[in-house]
């Protein structure tokens, strides 16, 4: 109760216009934006340019927040809509469905350095080769099917909310998520015969 | 009864808390009797948890964090600072402002907009078109009224007494034949009376054409005809 009296206030105060209040906002729920965004646009700068978009137009509405639900649910309408509309503009590089930009190799170089030094160098290989894998997964369907399991999958919403936030039917979102774990599952190397790999593999990313 | 085809279609929904508490427990329950669609629930399971575990291991570094906040501070700064100049104009001149304003509330209401449902819109519109088509009738009817009075034509009837005609019929026998012969000789021994001689032979005082008649010396016949005539003259045989 407290946190979200806090939250209220802070929403209270960026309706005033005081920018701090809105920023402190921002702050707690910067991460999952952004996460949101790479893994829908898969590069790091476009990413960011669409997490920052969101908050802005999050600032720009927020005196029409009306406390009728929760401030995420509110920011998470928005944010949807920044994505399709993101996706939508001519300006937007959009990357290529087959090609993959995934470049992560500086960041798992600075986690490489901050991770004990009894973890191996096989373990490492195999984690980056398991994400590498499942972002081929997800770049191989549509920004629609990524969104919906991204939504699904990250966010935790039922069918209902997302085919009601995408604008689309139940049955299209159960056959994009469908198809985006089937693709996951290529891309794992899990089949019906061979279920090994993926053990090994999320039993490293997990250590 | 377990249908393997079934159960894996919703495996899924499953694996993914999609199904109802109730329908989850059930479907669980039935994986517990079938190894095969148990180790493909796992697997699913296994592969979720890996992609989950590989989106976030895709996160950037602590030190991202800091200089992303700082970037999405100044924007919003930036965003603050144009709005408060939006709202420092008031400061310019009145009169200018006072125009803006106007300006403003003209374009307002030009551009605003009001939602309404369909019927009520319809209704509206009809409403619109039967007054504008009473509007336009008593429109007519005062530019007839506005108009020159035309001239305008009463019809009386009024009682006239008719005359009617009567035609009288009077019948004169004269002797012509003795009042032409230029004989006075003979008009004598006819007996003729001696003014009616004399008028015979001085025709000049007869100049104008009219025959001056006067019955003195006029005897009249010992028989007497009389002819009744009945109607006028043309109908005399």
């Amino acid at each position: 109760v407290p946190i979200l009296s806090t939250e209220d206030e802070l929403i209270r105060r960026a309706q005033n216009g005081e920018t701090d209040a809105f920023c402190l906002l921002a702050q707690a729920y910067e991460r999952r934006i952004y996460s949101l965004a790479f893994h829908y646009c898969r590069e790091r700068q476009d990413a960011e340019d669409l997490s920052q978009d969101v908050w802005l137009k999050a600032y720009a509405a927020i005196s029409s927040f009306r406390f009728e639900s929760g401030f995420y649910t509110w920011l998470r309408k928005i944010m949807i809509n920044c994505f399709l509309n993101h996706r939508r503009s001519k300006s937007f590089n959009w990357r290529g469905e087959d090609n993959v930009v995934f470049d992560d190799s500086e960041a798992n170089e600075k986690g490489a350095q901050e991770r004990p030094a009894t973890a191996s160098i096989e373990l490492t290989i195999d984690n980056r080769l398991v994400v590498e894998r499942v972002m081929q997964a997800l770049s191989e369907v549509s920004s629609q099917q990524r969104l919906i399991f991204l939504l699904k999958h990250q966010e935790g919403m039922t069918y209902e909310e997302i085919a009601r936030e995408i604008g689309c039917s139940t049955g299209t979102v159960k056959k994009s998520v469908s198809r985006t774990v089937s693709r996951l599952r290529q891309q794992l190397g899990v089949s019906d015969e061979s279920k090994n790999y993926i053990s090994c593999a999320a039993t490293g990313i997990l250590s | 009864m377990h249908n393997c085809k079934v159960t894996r279609s919703s495996l899924i929904e499953l694996a993914m808390n999609e199904l109802p508490a109730a329908r989850a427990g059930e479907m669980l329950s039935e994986l517990k009797d079938c190894a095969n669609c148990q180790e493909e629930y796992f697997s699913l399971r296994s592969v979720l948890r890996v992609s989950e575990q590989a989106l976030e291991s895709t996160l950037p570094e602590e030190s991202f964090w800091s200089g992303y906040h700082a970037r999405l501070s100044s924007r919003l700064e930036n965003l603050s600072a144009a709005d408060q100049q939006v709202h420092l104009r008031p400061s310019l001149p009145t009169a200018l402002t006072l125009a803006s304003r106007l300006w403003a509330a003209l374009r307002q209401i030009v551009t605003a907009s009001v939602r309404i449902p369909v019927p009520v819109a319809a209704a509206l519109v009809l409403l619109a078109a039967v007054f504008g088509f009473f509007a336009l009738r008593s429109r007519g009817q005062v530019i007839v009224n506005s108009a020159p009075p035309a001239p305008t034509v009463i019809t009386r009837t009024i009682e006239v007494p008719v005359v009617q005609e009567k035609v009288v019929t009077r019948v004169v026998y004269l002797e012509r034949a003795r009042r032409r012969s230029p004989a006075s000789g003979e008009s004598a021994e006819r007996g003729d009376s001696p003014n009616l001689a004399k008028r015979v032979a001085d025709p000049g005082a007869n100049a104008e054409g009219t025959t001056a008649m006067s019955l003195i010396g006029f005897k009249p016949t010992e028989q007497v005809k009389l002819k009744v005539v009945k109607g006028s003259y043309r109908d005399e045989k």
